[in-house]
């Protein structure tokens, strides 16, 4: 599939404000930009800069406090919780730093599992876990749970999940973060790759150069806003 | 998939799931034995009601036990022969007590006292009341002159087997009349009120000093605990004027106040365990939760509802109590029949005078409330532990650690 570059996000003047007992802190401050369908995209900064606060927004998992955020030409902050949940689960993959994987299922439990929320036969369910497992260059290690694999391939079990639902974007929080940088190049480079073929963006948030060396497009953010 | 999942969350942390297993099962089978030991020590004031006193019910004339009569026995029975035989023909009905009771005096030629005369056919009732216990002697059976005589009445006229009494009554008709008889024995039914008054002889023997035919009631004795109503209803199908009273109105004072008071005692133990399982589920769902506030975070951040979220936390905790209360259950299983199986000494209840041994006795719907209830605890206690988290913002949850 080749990427359209159809526009996707549109955030303008968004603001986002953190409150810590009497302590605000402003995360983001008047961030507008334009993500295009089919772009690898690194969100960086330093640390408290707003970049995984903007993945959060992005990946409609924060609500908007002020400004807009339109999603696929829908304005975010109009949607209902239903229909958050909806394009949560068929449009937006995660993958995070701790994996999050269920640890008392195995791997193509762990990615079948989504797919069964999104209401796909047994039949669709098995040959994307196959895909998906396949791609990850796991699929002999299927019945392995997470604790029994080492943290790279976890991660790739992870992204395998995400890849499995077949999403138009693909959110990572600082996905190479626990693994060492070997691993971490192999993981990127596996998401550069399911980009190139399949056209699914990719918004990676983290401060890591290697990770941005992979990316096309880079959103720098220093102290809420861009830099 | 969500039932997988609940049933394999359980194997996460095994030392919590042990805990959380064995405050249930506790829980549950408490509830189990609790209310089977009830269950036991009602049936034992039910068997000692029916076998001392009452049978498993009464026949009388209509009204007669509500109204207080200056001449009862014109409203005693008086074609009982016929209606004894008719009632022996009656499903469920083995033994036929036609019976009579009056006030007299008795007399040892130094101490007079008054007692409650029972005229039975000794023969018939010494086969079905077999908790009266003979302390002296021989229970009344087809002696003509003999007397049985409860263990307080004895002690007061200081009369013993063999020795003489004289029975001063009031026939029907008003005139005095008196018999000779012979203790035979000496009982004590464990009812203090009941064993310094009362005294029994042969029906004709009681019928000749009243000088009537009639009979102030017939109690029946049946061969199930459980046939009293079927009983009544033919009864008073074929005898509208009659009234067929079960035991547990006739004794309601100790029988019914019993079984009530115990009743309520456990709908209370029932309050305060189902709180005790709640709090300890709680306590150990809330922890174990705690440790998964990321997970459930990315179950939502991957589409999952604040619903489904809890749906499956609910089903872990279902699976939690339907695993605890089977495991109660079984344990409870095991006690009554192995560990408590020949039963628990208990002192005298109130109103007995002697120990009794109480056994466990489960019910199947014992089995099935403590079931239902172990799994309702732990269904409510994971709601409770549940419900927070599972509202909890997605960006919150993920970010905890």
């Amino acid at each position: 599939m080749s990427a359209s570059y159809s526009l996707l996000y549109e955030a303008s003047k968004v603001s986002f404000l953190y409150r810590l007992g009497d302590t605000e802190i402003q995360a983001l401050e008047s961030v507008s930009c334009e993500i295009k369908q089919g772009e690898r995209i690194s969100l960086s900064g330093p640390s408290g800069s707003g970049k995984s606060t903007l993945l959060n927004l992005l990946g409609l998992i924060e609500d908007v406090q002020a400004g807009s955020l339109r999603f696929m030409g829908r304005e975010v902050s109009k949607l209902k919780e239903r229909e958050k949940n909806r394009l949560r689960k068929f449009e937006l993959g995660f993958i995070f730093q701790s994996f999050h994987l269920f640890p008392v299922l195995s791997a193509e439990e762990n990615v079948e599992y989504f797919l069964i929320k999104q209401g796909l036969n047994s039949k669709q369910r098995k040959q994307r876990v196959k895909e998906a497992l396949e791609s990850v260059q796991l699929w002999e290690h299927r019945q392995k749970k997470p604790l029994e694999m080492s943290g790279g391939q976890r991660q790739r079990i992870a992204i395998a999940r995400a890849i499995a639902k077949k999403p138009q974007v693909i959110l990572a929080d600082e996905p190479t973060a626990s693994l060492d940088q070997g691993t971490g190049k192999e993981i990127m480079s596996f998401l550069k790759s399911l980009n190139e073929k399949e056209g699914t963006t990719l918004i990676v948030c983290s401060h890591d150069p290697m990770v941005q060396g992979y990316c096309n497009r880079h959103i720098q953010l220093k102290d809420g806003r861009l830099g | 998939m969500i039932f997988k999942l609940a049933l394999r969350n359980l194997t996460r942390s095994p030392r919590r799931t042990f805990a959380a297993l064995m405050t249930i099962a506790l829980g549950s089978g408490s509830l189990c034995i609790f209310n089977g030991f009830n269950h036991g020590i009602m049936n034992q004031y039910k068997q000692n009601t029916i076998h001392a006193r009452y049978g498993h019910g009464q026949i009388h004339e209509k009204n007669y036990r509500n109204q207080v009569y200056e001449k009862p026995w014109d409203h005693w029975i008086s074609d009982w022969r016929e209606m004894a035989r008719e009632l022996k023909q009656i499903p469920h009905v083995n033994h036929v007590f036609p019976r009579v009771q009056f006030f007299s005096l008795l007399t040892n030629g130094k101490v007079t006292v008054s007692g409650k005369a029972q005229g039975v056919d000794g023969k018939e009732e010494s086969q079905f009341f077999n908790t009266l216990n003979i302390e002296q002697g021989v229970n009344l059976s087809d002696q003509r002159d003999g007397i049985l005589l409860g263990q307080g009445l004895a002690r007061s006229l200081d009369l013993k087997v063999g020795d003489r009494v004289t029975l001063l009554t009031n026939t029907v008709y008003g005139s005095m009349n008196a018999a000779d008889l012979t203790v035979v024995g000496i009982f004590h039914t464990g009812q203090k009120e009941f064993d310094d008054n009362l005294f029994r002889i042969p029906l004709d023997q009681a019928l000749r000093l009243l000088d009537t035919q009639k009979v102030e009631s017939i109690a029946l004795g049946l061969d199930s605990d459980h046939a009293w109503s079927e009983v009544a209803q033919a009864i008073l199908s074929r005898w509208p004027n009659l009234d067929a009273i079960p035991f547990e109105v006739l004794d309601r004072v100790y029988y019914q106040n019993s079984v009530d008071w115990l009743k309520s005692q456990f709908a209370m133990i029932r309050i305060i365990i189902l709180t005790i399982v709640i709090l300890g589920i709680f306590n150990t769902v809330s922890t174990s939760l705690l440790d998964r506030k990321q997970e459930l975070g990315n179950l939502r951040a991957n589409g999952d509802s604040s619903q489904d979220v809890l749906r499956l936390l609910l089903c872990e905790g279902l699976v939690l109590g339907l695993l605890g209360g089977a495991l109660g259950i079984m344990g409870s299983l095991v006690i009554q029949k192995w560990i408590l199986g020949h039963g628990i000494l208990m002192p005298p209840a109130p109103g007995l005078t002697r120990q009794f041994h109480v056994f466990i006795e489960i019910e199947p719907e014992m089995i099935i409330t403590a079931f239902t209830l172990g799994a309702i605890a732990s269904f409510l206690a994971t709601f409770f532990a549940a419900y927070q988290l599972s509202k909890a913002p997605i960006a919150a949850s993920l970010r905890s650690v």
